[in-house]
């Protein structure tokens, strides 16, 4: 037998109001783990995705909307560009890398985004390369074999039941909410199947820019006349150094016609503005566990009577004073410890389901089990508020005599 | 040379706060000694202040006036903290009812008396499950108090009360509650394991059946002028 035994037996005595509790500190705990891991992972895959890129340059515009466009397949890509300033970049020595984008077309709720064969020397986030689970990349297009090739995301094709030689028909527009008209005339040849990144493209169909040029409907010069060029709606940069990425980035902020967004930045100061509702609902959880472990207190306080007699018992056969506050306070740091630990698993329970919204919406791959440092703190924090609560009924418990609750007389 | 008592009180005087803003003495001991190993019964009526007299030798209250020694300790003499280590050590205490944890099985209820005393020693359980047989309770050590019947509850109080071989054993109506057949088999059982543990017995009580078990007996009205046990 040892004083924490007694406590464990004690909160079974009282097995609802223990679980009531437990499960109110739960809840809390819970949700600010829920929420903090979604943010931390969603943070931590959009920079991620955006990280592998130095710069995005697109035609004059927001450097936020050609980030969300261009990288995350998010929103509107409002105008376009010659293609010459992708071909300027390409010549740049201070660029590594850099690939076009063309948006403008769709497969049901999947952008078709059109690029080039470069696109498989980068990676989608940070040590994951762009390669084909299945199949092979699409080929350089070639006007005269009209060799409409495409590469399906992962979640496309799982969604679809794409495999390499399946066929598929893009309609005009991004938004699948609008009927756009269907081009019949190009049907894409699925060659391979991208393998899952974790990040937007596995919801995207990749085919080669030029091809989306060749398509009925797509006018490439955009009615600029006779010998204009095609156009694109952004370019995707690596610089050869960061230094060099910076230096790149004021001078096409110099330019009257584009636009220089660096991704990681944009995405940065986007999740910081989002951060202050997350910071909200943080707060408002935190208030849950500190309701939960004044519901604990409530709850010990208005057991105090019925405890009473067993209380002077422990008194009479010597138990000092600190030992009886020492288990009250015990019994609910017990209750909170086990309040947390189930928040813990509610919390990441929460984030699993979450998970699976996030990556249908973005792409963006989020872990369940993605546990941080901080959550042992949060444990602790918990245990040790619901400790504090034990105080009060702990000083009843230290003014227990034994003549009061033994008086047989 | 004689033994040293195990009680010893001498002009004790003991009052309580009366609902009228008075005092009420509630009890007054001119001189008593009670011998190692005696076994002895203190009748009285309700009110006489019989459970006061224990608390008294229990050290849960002090006396306002004269001088309470438990083998050969002035228990005013020590804090408060020192009267609960000495009663955790040296008295056990057995109750009319409610004497056990409820939430604690047999076993666990004796095992609480050496944790809570501070006096935890390895052979423990050993010793929890001896004093459960020798209490004829060996098949119950994993039932509750809600689980048995009042003078198994009774029996436990005794094994518990027993557990830290205490000196000296106060029993403050410990058959209260229990019908004519379990009390005197309780009455046997007190006196039988007091006298294997070595220990002092004190009952107090105001039944007559359970004085006449006794050797020696006393009436509290009689401590004022002054007894020996």
């Amino acid at each position: 037998m040892t004083l924490e035994r007694l406590v464990l037996r004690s909160l079974r005595h009282r097995l609802l109001a223990t679980v009531l509790s437990a499960l109110s500190i739960a809840l809390g705990v819970g949700l600010v783990v829920g929420i903090d891991t979604l943010r931390r992972e969603a943070r931590a895959n959009f920079e991620g995705a955006a990280g592998t890129w130095d710069l995005v340059v697109g035609p004059k515009g927001s450097p936020m909307a050609l980030t969300l466009s261009s990288l995350f397949h998010l929103g509107e890509a409002t105008d376009t560009m010659p293609v010459s300033a992708l071909e300027r970049l390409r010549a740049d020595p201070r660029v590594a890398l850099a690939v076009p984008v063309v948006l403008g077309d769709r497969f049901h709720e999947f952008r078709v985004v059109g690029t080039s064969e470069d696109l498989f020397r980068a990676e989608a986030r940070r040590g994951v390369p762009i390669r084909c689970a299945e199949g092979r990349p699409f080929a350089s297009f070639d006007p005269a074999a009209r060799n409409f090739e495409a590469v399906a995301g992962a979640t496309v094709a799982a969604r679809e039941g794409l495999r390499p030689g399946s066929v598929l028909t893009a309609a005009h527009g991004m938004d699948e909410r609008i009927e756009g008209e269907e081009h019949d005339e190009a049907p894409w040849t699925v060659t391979g199947v991208l393998a899952p990144t974790g990040t937007p493209l596995d919801r995207v169909v990749l085919v080669h820019a030029a091809a989306t040029w060749a398509m009925e409907g797509h006018d490439a010069t955009a009615g600029r006349g006779e010998g204009a060029e095609p156009r694109i709606s952004s370019v995707l940069v690596k610089a050869a150094n960061p230094l060099l990425a910076g230096a790149l980035f004021f001078e096409v902020r110099s330019s009257e016609t584009l636009t220089p967004a660096r991704p990681f930045l944009e995405v940065r100061s986007l999740l910081d503005l989002v951060g202050s509702a997350d910071r909200l609902l943080v707060a408002v959880s935190v208030l849950v566990v500190v309701v939960a472990a004044l519901g604990i207190l409530v709850s010990m306080i208005s057991g105090m009577r019925a405890r009473r007699r067993d209380l002077a018992m422990m008194r009479a056969l010597g138990a000092p004073r600190r030992v009886l506050a020492g288990l009250m306070v015990g019994e609910a740091a017990t209750t909170g410890a086990f309040g947390a630990g189930l928040g813990l698993l509610l919390g990441h329970g929460i984030v699993a389901a979450g998970a699976a919204a996030l990556t249908e919406w973005t792409g963006v791959r989020v872990r369940p089990t993605a546990f941080a440092p901080e959550e042992i703190l949060l444990f602790a924090g918990a245990v040790g508020i619901c400790a504090l609560a034990g105080l009060l009924p702990a000083a009843a418990a230290w003014r227990t005599e034994v003549a009061e609750g033994l008086s047989g007389e | 040379m004689a033994e040293r008592p195990v009680i010893r009180m001498e002009g004790v005087a003991k009052s309580f706060p009366s609902p009228d803003g008075g005092s009420l003495e509630a009890l007054r001991v001119g001189r008593w000694e009670v011998e190692a190993g005696a076994q002895t019964a203190l009748t009285g009526d309700s009110g006489s202040g019989k459970t006061t007299l224990l608390h008294l030798l229990a050290g849960v209250i002090l006396p306002d006036r004269g001088r309470v020694e438990v083998l050969g300790t002035d228990l005013a003499s020590l804090p408060e903290a020192g009267r609960d280590r000495f009663r955790g050590a040296s008295v056990g205490l057995v109750f009319q009812s409610l004497n056990l944890f409820p939430h604690l099985d047999a076993e666990e209820n004796l095992l609480a008396a050496p944790l809570l005393a501070g006096r935890k020693a390895p052979g423990d359980a050993e010793r929890a499950r001896s004093l459960l047989a020798r209490v004829g309770l060996e098949g119950r050590a994993r039932h509750r108090p809600g689980q048995m019947s009042l003078g198994e509850q009774q029996r436990v109080a005794i094994a518990r009360a027993l557990m830290n071989r205490p000196p000296l054993l106060l029993c403050d109506e410990p058959t209260g509650s229990l019908d004519g057949r379990r009390r005197d088999e309780v009455v046997a059982l007190l006196r039988e394991m007091a006298a294997e543990n070595g220990a002092t017995l004190l009952v107090v009580t105001h039944d007559d059946a359970v004085v006449a078990a006794f050797p020696s007996r006393l009436a509290i009205r009689d401590l004022a002028g002054g007894a020996a046990s």
